[in-house]
């Protein structure tokens, strides 16, 4: 008997806004295998109501749409919003839930920590917890953040009737960037209750190869902190410093005066040469708390699973948001990077962000030559980053050249469009 | 404060390292320092500096201080002093960074025997008050902001819960004061150049706060006596069989190997813990993560990676000098120790002397592009100066150790800058009585002696400072009088066309990226008026390959760095400098878009 495998892949592509959400179907003889990779939102651009629950709705439909077809994995890729907060909703899940995911594929950083005591040796396990108290650090940090963004006043500007924390941009950011760090309890809770699951760090077998007969599935990323050599010095020296970071930002958001008993003064008694300085520290405090949040949130995009599929002689590329430092480790290895050579389609990393894309990557990828390579970018302009810090999502010098270089399909082309319910591209690989 | 106004310095009370370094008694060790005497405003606030407590995150704005009521200890530097008064007393905060700030300006006015300005402009000139936020924000960070003029230190909670001031780090306030203090002098420092600038600003104020902090004899004494009760048993063992007297150090303990492993053992345990985690402890990471190897900036791309190797260089060879002036005390056979105070003393002494020779060797670099072994030949140059015959053996203790750690001097032949050939020079035309102050006649001089200064003609030029300067050798009151000028030149063009002035653009560079290079010269003039040196390089020499060369090796660095790209500058350097110190993040701008 001649060994099961698919006889093609397609790839159903969601409009989520600014997030990722991607449907993958093998099409076997037997039966249809599907897996989802992500489903979260920021809800930005995303009109009508409910629109997560449409999309499960839609992809519940999409699994059962051929005799006996199941939903066989979900991949997690990283613990932001924007790609999980559809798990944590509570009808959205329910459809998901319903079709019985028979495999929960996340990063080693998203292991309830009791059960990384149980399974990892002694050696790098320091290291990896402290990672894991750093990544919660981060996220009690941006918690911080927004409630500081909420509690803080206009300062001597209220004077003038501006209520407004930071200048327009900083707080847009800044409550941008800090809402999608926030912990989803439920989303974990949810994932939780599948009963197979899987944490993975490079190199490492997984379960769906198994749910996938006749694909092979290679993890390469994220490395854990004590494979990496440049991850793990600054994963060390950074440990103690966000825990110093997340109380500081603790300290301010309660809003409480560092010397209760010291003599102070009205804002409105200020002196007038204060006014510009005091005016400028604000707006410094607000600099300061964005390039935090910042930092952290690129340390979360870090943690992304980097999966490549190989199916039907095709290779499919799904880095959720890792930038170049997860990249780094595997782009290290010769045998990773001539693997990578022959891509046929590249989920864009993080939203086509400056540095999710590496450009050592992008050399690598041969088939962009004959335009044979297909880029799928979902995205949301203007919702992250600024054209002017050369921060912008995307990245236009990026989008240029996937434009130039690849067959690009950006999620951005399906807004408004509500054909097959308004949300799904499609796109067939073989 | 009373006091007679004719009085030229105060003494204040400060923190000596940090409030977790405590004396016997667990009394954060503190130090009486001098200041410059001035009638102060309530803040305080004088002629240079302005201490503004807002505190941004709580927008809470305390009450100025005023050092001449309140309780004593406030008003004299010898009234008692409680541990709590200096850990929770904003008053003790506010003057602690009033005294330091001024003290290390002050530092800087005497080794440069001039008056210096800070580095920002306000409505169109220079500004005179600098302001520092001694409370700014709940935040583990502290930095420069030429942007807003200011100091701006954080504080933050420690995991005991006891809160960390880093305006009371003593090595943290001389940092960044330092950064402030060289952006007055060299404004294009801060400009993107070779990687070694970019390190610079950071090992400099590295340099400046550590050497301050050694020149604080109770400080060091601290230390001699925490490693006499804290070395390994071993060192124990031998000191107790060599029958060292209690309070005294022998021979062998004043030897260089000794010393440094005492040093190393004390800076350790005492020095700089509560800022390590933030990334903030160059003692630490020079003395103890820099091997001495002249292969040590291989792979240290980072500034502060870069600078730790700079910082362990001279602090090398101050720990040479030092031992070396201790050993001088065993030259008769028949002295068998020396006290552990003396010992301080000489400590104290040479961190003095190199304070003075690393802040004069501003005056010797050129005003762009600085290298960590220009810094060397400058400091050389501007010590041989006043002091030919190398009193201490700093020019030689500093020649050794830059060889060392692989750092190359920045001149021809010896490591001191070559004296100019001023027989090519004409000042026929020119009065030096004006040139020493007057930016028109000193351009009238350059102009003249384009040519015989090697600067090209073809660039835009211009005299960014003229100073006249008076330095003293203190030991003997010689005086030396010179006038430094500092002439920038600057050309601006597209990444095609410089193939055509022998400059290579980095590969891969848009033919039509705007490039701009520059250039220039720092002149030091006798007072007689006559040139003594032209240290720096004309922006584009046609004569002079090696100048294109350098030019385009610096243009490569940026490109691979990301200089390139839009919103690489941050209007905040040094909070994002000072962050990335704290993340230890790796730099991989080649990646990006
Ligand atoms: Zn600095």
């Amino acid at each position: 008997m001649p060994k099961l495998a698919p006889s093609s892949v397609t790839l159903f592509t969601y409009q989520v806004g600014f997030g990722d959400c991607f449907l993958l179907r093998f099409s076997y003889p037997d039966r249809d295998r599907h897996v989802l990779i992500d489903f979260g939102s920021t809800a930005a651009g995303l009109t009508g109501a409910d629109p997560m629950t449409r999309i499960a709705k839609d992809i519940e439909q999409k699994v059962r749409a051929t005799k006996g077809g199941t939903l066989d994995a979900i991949v997690v890729t990283h613990r932001h919003q924007d790609h999980i907060s559809g798990f944590g909703a509570k009808k959205p899940w329910a459809v998901l839930a319903g079709l019985k995911p028979a495999l929960v594929v996340q990063p080693w950083t998203e292991h309830p920590r009791a059960a990384v005591n149980a399974t990892t040796g002694v050696k790098g396990q320091a290291l990896r917890e402290g990672h894991l108290a750093t990544l919660d650090a981060m996220q009690a940090l941006s918690a911080d953040a927004l409630v500081e963004l909420k509690r803080r006043k206009g300062g001597l500007d209220e004077e003038a009737g501006e209520a407004r924390p930071f200048a327009m941009r900083t707080t847009d950011t800044l409550r941008f960037i800090g809402e999608d760090n926030l912990k989803n309890a439920s989303a974990v809770k949810n994932l939780m209750s599948i009963a197979k699951r899987e944490y993975l760090s490079f190199g490492q077998p997984t379960s769906l190869e198994r749910v996938l007969p006749g694909v092979k599935v290679h993890v390469l990323g994220p490395p854990t902190v004590d494979e990496a050599e440049t991850i793990t010095s600054y994963a060390k020296q950074s440990q103690e410093y966000w825990s110093f970071a997340a109380g500081a930002a603790r300290h301010a958001a309660s809003g409480k005066r560092l010397f209760p008993r010291a003599k102070t003064r009205p804002l409105k008694d200020a002196e007038l040469e204060l006014h510009w300085f005091m005016k400028r520290l604000d707006a410094a405090r607000g600099e300061q708390l964005l390039q935090l949040v910042r930092h952290l949130d690129d340390v979360m995009n870090n943690t992304s699973l980097i999966l490549l599929f190989e199916a039907c002689g095709k290779k499919l590329l799904f880095p959720g948001d890792a930038q170049v430092e997860n990249w780094a480790y595997a782009l290290s290895k010769p045998k990773v990077r001539a693997l990578l050579e022959g891509v046929d389609l590249y989920k864009v990393g993080h939203h086509g962000s400056l540095n999710a894309t590496p450009r050592t990557l992008w050399g690598l990828f041969s088939k962009k030559k004959k335009k044979g390579l297909v880029t799928v970018l979902s995205t949301k302009t203007g919702k992250h980053g600024h054209a002017q810090s050369g921060t912008e999502v995307p990245r236009k010098t990026l989008l240029e050249t996937l434009k130039k270089e690849s067959e690009l399909v950006s999620t951005q082309r399906f807004e408004g469009v509500t054909g097959i319910k308004g949300v799904a591209g499609e796109k067939k690989v073989s | 404060m009373q006091r007679p106004n004719r009085e030229r310095l105060v003494k204040m009370r400060i923190v000596a390292a940090d409030p977790s370094v405590c004396d016997a008694a667990g009394v954060p060790l503190t130090a009486i320092v001098e200041v410059p005497a001035e009638t102060l405003a309530p803040g305080p606030r004088g002629y240079r500096v302005h201490v503004v407590d807002y505190d941004a995150s709580s927008q809470t704005l305390y009450a100025p201080v005023s050092l001449d009521d309140g309780p004593p200890w406030l008003r004299r530097p010898t009234a008692p002093l409680d541990a709590s008064v200096i850990t929770q007393d904003p008053r003790f905060h506010a003057r602690n960074v009033y005294a330091i700030v001024m003290k290390t300006l002050a530092r800087f006015e005497a080794a440069l025997g001039r008056r210096v300005s800070w580095g920002f402009n306000g409505y169109g000139s220079r500004s005179h008050q600098l302001k520092v936020a001694p409370h700014a924000f709940s935040d583990a960070n502290a930095f420069y902001s030429r942007r807003d003029e200011a100091l701006l230190f954080g504080y933050f909670p420690a995991a005991d819960g006891h809160v960390v001031h880093t305006c009371l780090s003593h090595d943290i306030v001389v940092h960044e004061t330092s950064h402030a203090l060289l952006d007055g002098l060299r404004e294009r420092y801060l400009a993107p150049s070779h990687p070694d600038q970019a390190a610079f600003h950071e090992a400099f104020s590295d340099l400046i706060a550590l050497l301050s902090v050694f020149a604080l004899p109770e400080l060091v004494m601290h230390l001699i006596d925490v490693d006499a009760e804290t070395a390994d048993a071993p060192t124990k063992r031998a000191r107790r069989a060599r029958r060292v007297p209690e309070g005294m150090l022998d021979a062998t303990d004043a030897r260089y190997e000794s010393l440094r492993a005492s040093m190393v053992n004390a800076v350790g345990r005492e020095l700089g813990r509560e800022m390590s985690a933030i990334g903030r402890s160059a003692l630490r990471h020079s003395l103890l993560d820099v091997p001495k190897s002249t292969r040590a900036l291989e792979g240290r791309d980072t500034p502060h990676e870069r600078g730790e190797v700079l910082v362990a260089a001279v602090m090398e060879a101050f720990m040479q000098v030092w031992s070396e002036r201790l050993e001088a005390y065993f030259a008769d056979k028949r002295a068998t120790s020396m006290s552990r105070k003396r010992a301080a003393e000489e400590a104290a002494r040479c961190a003095d002397y190199l304070l003075t020779m690393v802040i004069r060797a501003i005056d010797y670099s050129p005003p762009v592009h600085m290298k960590f072994g220009t810094l060397l030949s400058a400091m050389v140059t501007a010590d041989a100066q006043l002091h030919p015959r190398d009193p201490f053996g700093f020019q030689r203790a500093l020649v050794a150790s830059f060889q060392a750690y692989g750092i190359r001097h920045a001149s021809k032949g010896t490591a001191a800058w070559n004296e100019f050939d001023a027989a090519a020079i004409s000042v026929s035309r020119v009065r030096f009585e004006s040139m020493q102050h007057d930016v028109d006649e000193m351009f009238r001089f350059v102009f003249e002696n384009r040519t015989a200064l090697r600067l090209s003609d073809h660039a835009f030029m211009r005299v960014q400072s003229v100073r006249p300067v008076v330095r003293v050798a203190p030991e003997d009151g010689f005086h030396l009088r010179e006038t430094v000028a500092e002439v920038i030149q600057q050309v601006e063009l597209k990444a095609a066309g410089l193939a055509r002035y022998g400059i290579k653009a980095p590969r891969g560079m848009p033919p039509d990226t705007k490039v701009t290079l520059h250039g220039g010269v720092t002149l030091i003039f006798d007072e007689f008026g006559k040139l003594r040196f032209a240290i720096g390089d004309s922006v584009l020499s046609p004569d002079n390959p090696k100048v294109q060369a350098r030019q385009s090796e610096r243009l490569a660095s940026l490109w691979e760095r990301g200089h390139f790209k839009a919103g690489s500058e941050a209007s905040r350097r040094f909070a994002t400098v000072h962050r990335l110190r704290s993340v230890a993040r790796p730099s991989f701008a080649k990646e990006t878009w």
